[in-house]
């Protein structure tokens, strides 16, 4: 049985009788709350504490975003307290996914591998023409998730619990993988709206608006779309403006605090939810909750 | 207070030998792919194509590789062997034992690899080159250390926007030898960022540093932004600060800088700073001689670095943005 997934960052929702009511009549499942590029989108803990005791009629899963040095403590705290609230946790790095191993080994958490750890090269927005001169046999190697390979099954079977679910995007070579995947075990996730193509720890939003990290909350919500228009010009140190033709060819991308994020892959969305043990839905993605409900309804009918 | 060991790129001998008067200790390289396999094209064993802007990237023969290794050795120089993909696949598991016997046979010192799966199946090879993470596996915070110990590992390098307070805890509180990005590098989470400078359309070039228009509600709100654009590029100011706290290992990137020899200018110049501190003299008194005998300091340096605020770990638009 597919599970259906709510991803929410705007935790105001979850305080949101009617949003909640709404999403269980249409038969969601899960909630997630969190991201995947800062931790200072994270919802404090007296709102986490709120947000447990509203949505007990759903799963919960925290999404704890990649965790530098200097913060991964809070982060530690942070999941620390989480972990015996929720029944998953997304990480998004590999320290994040050592600590909640070595911490809470006794809880059983279900974890799942977000996109700051799984990815492909299809990730990359112009990832077709790389791969024009290439050979079927590279192109499926480099082309398939970068935890589908033989070598990456070792090391999780070796130095992990190795109980994950991995999250895709759909796209149409990555959802090749989901077979392999499920056949070593893994639940596959799928991110049915934004492909996660960069994180960065520099923010782009705080910078954008000429705001210190840590006071941009109020930004970190704002609908921004970027279209790639100039090139970086080595020998002039700037940029340079690149022809329509390779405009063309490039995707529109949004960006959600420190994460820039291309489309989906429309063809692919069939494959996709025959392939998903979970689907789920991003409610950045959406105007409104009437769009997203109305998108959920279309799409997970029948499924 | 000692010296850090400066690492540079190299493609051929000559780059080699220009690094290697310039002062590098270490030199890091790939084998072309099309040496390994001719269905390759842009792709080969490690984190840059072949080609970048129609420059070769990696060293072209086996032979020249030989060259080079002999070279550097010596001279007492050590040559980091990359094989630092984001990630492989086993479809491609005989090619790739080709390359890394390649590097063995010719004598390379250590191995730069990025995927914790590459790094398992070479232990279980009985590999004991030293390994060096390299900053495409991203290694943000010492917890995931942790993998690396039980794989060995003898090295870490950290994400480019590490801030200088970090690089000192994972002095502190780790055994690994610790590399950082000296010059120039991502403004993004590098490891973890798909915009990738792609090889086939030069009209794309490195997508951290694009320009974009931004719409803020769908309105354009500006044009031409370098949107993405936090790369901290220079650390030159920060050379003894960095001495005192122990770095290991400085980076200088640039396999595929078109022209050789002002790529190892910059090695020359992280050098040289390193030398006048150990002569026991001050950065202000330090940029005062490099602007007076360096024609690099003022035609490049302070152009395309001090007056873009493009300093490492000073306090800057872009490291104001830096999530603490």
């Amino acid at each position: 049985m597919k599970k259906l997934e709510i991803r929410v960052t705007d935790y105001s929702k979850l305080l949101d009788d009617e949003f909640l009511t709404r999403i269980k009549e249409i038969g969601v499942d899960v909630i997630s709350f969190g991201n995947e590029g800062c931790y200072l989108h994270l919802p404090d803990i007296d709102t986490v504490e709120t947000i447990m005791r509203k949505t007990d009629e759903f799963e919960r899963k925290a999404i704890i975003p990649v965790a530098f040095e200097s913060h991964f403590d809070k982060v530690c705290r942070y999941v620390d307290q989480v972990a015996e609230k929720v029944n998953a946790i997304v990480v998004n790095d590999y320290g994040t996914l050592r600590h909640i191993q070595d911490t809470h080994a006794d809880l059983n958490l279900n974890i799942s591998l977000g996109t700051g750890i799984s990815f492909s090269y299809e990730f990359t927005p112009w990832y077709a023409h790389i791969f024009e001169p290439e050979s079927s046999q590279i192109a499926d190697s480099f082309l398939r998730s970068n935890m589908d390979n033989e070598w990456m099954y070792s090391f999780f079977e070796r130095h992990t619990n190795n109980n994950f679910e991995i999250e895709i995007p759909v796209l149409p070579h990555i959802l090749n993988s989901s077979d392999n995947l499920k056949e070593k075990g893994y639940r596959i996730g799928i991110l049915l709206n934004g492909v996660l193509i960069t994180i960065a720890r520099a923010c782009p939003t705080a910078r954008y608006f000429k705001m210190m990290a840590g006071a941009c909350r109020e930004v970190c919500l704002k609908k921004i779309d970027v279209a790639f228009t100039h090139r970086w010009d080595f020998f002039k140190s700037d940029i340079i403006e690149i022809q329509p033709r390779v405009r063309e060819m490039i995707p529109d991308m949004k960006v959600f605090g420190n994460s820039m994020y291309m489309k989906n892959s429309e063809t692919s969305l069939e494959s996709a939810r025959q392939k998903a043990d979970t689907l789920i839905y991003d409610t950045r993605f959406y105007e409104s909750t009437d769009m997203m409900i109305t998108m959920i309804e279309e799409q997970f009918a029948g499924v | 207070m000692k010296k850090i060991a400066i690492m540079a790129p190299t493609r051929n001998l000559e780059m080699s030998v220009l690094h290697i008067e310039a002062g590098a200790s270490e030199l890091y390289l790939g084998l072309n792919g099309r040496v390994i396999n001719s269905d390759f094209d842009n792709f080969t064993f490690n984190a840059r194509f072949n080609r970048m802007d129609g420059i070769p990237v990696q060293v072209e023969s086996v032979e020249e590789l030989g060259r080079i290794v002999d070279y550097a050795h010596a001279n007492n120089v050590k040559i980091n062997y990359t094989a630092n993909l984001h990630y492989m696949s086993a479809i491609l598991k005989k090619d790739f034992d080709r390359y890394i016997d390649i590097g063995l046979e010719v004598g390379v010192d250590a191995l730069i690899l990025s995927n914790f799966g590459v790094m398992r199946y070479l232990r279980d090879r009985k590999i004991d080159l030293p390994i060096l993470a390299g900053v495409f596996l991203f290694t943000p915070n010492i917890e995931q250390t942790k993998f690396l110990q039980d794989l060995n590992v003898d090295r870490v390098v950290l994400p480019q926007n590490i801030t200088f307070e970090e690089i000192c805890e994972f002095k502190a509180k780790t055994d690994f030898s610790v590399e950082i990005f000296g010059h120039f590098g991502g403004g993004t989470n590098c490891g973890r960022c798909m915009a990738l400078h792609s090889p086939t359309i030069k009209d794309i070039g490195p997508g951290c540093r694009a320009g974009f228009n931004v719409y803020i509600d769908e309105k354009l709100d500006a044009e031409k932004f370098y949107f993405l654009d936090g790369a901290a590029d220079c650390c030159l100011c920060s050379v003894p600060d960095l001495m005192k706290a122990e770095l290991d290992v400085l980076k200088i990137v640039g396999r595929e800088s078109p022209i050789p020899s002002v790529n190892a200018a910059t090695t020359r110049m992280y050098e040289i700073v390193q030398d006048y501190t150990l002569a026991g003299m001050t950065m202000p008194e330090i940029r005062n001689k490099l602007s007076r005998e360096e024609d690099v300091w003022d035609e490049i340096w302070v152009t395309r670095y001090c007056e873009r605020k493009r300093c490492r770990f000073k306090k800057t638009p872009i490291t104001d943005s830096y999530i603490i």
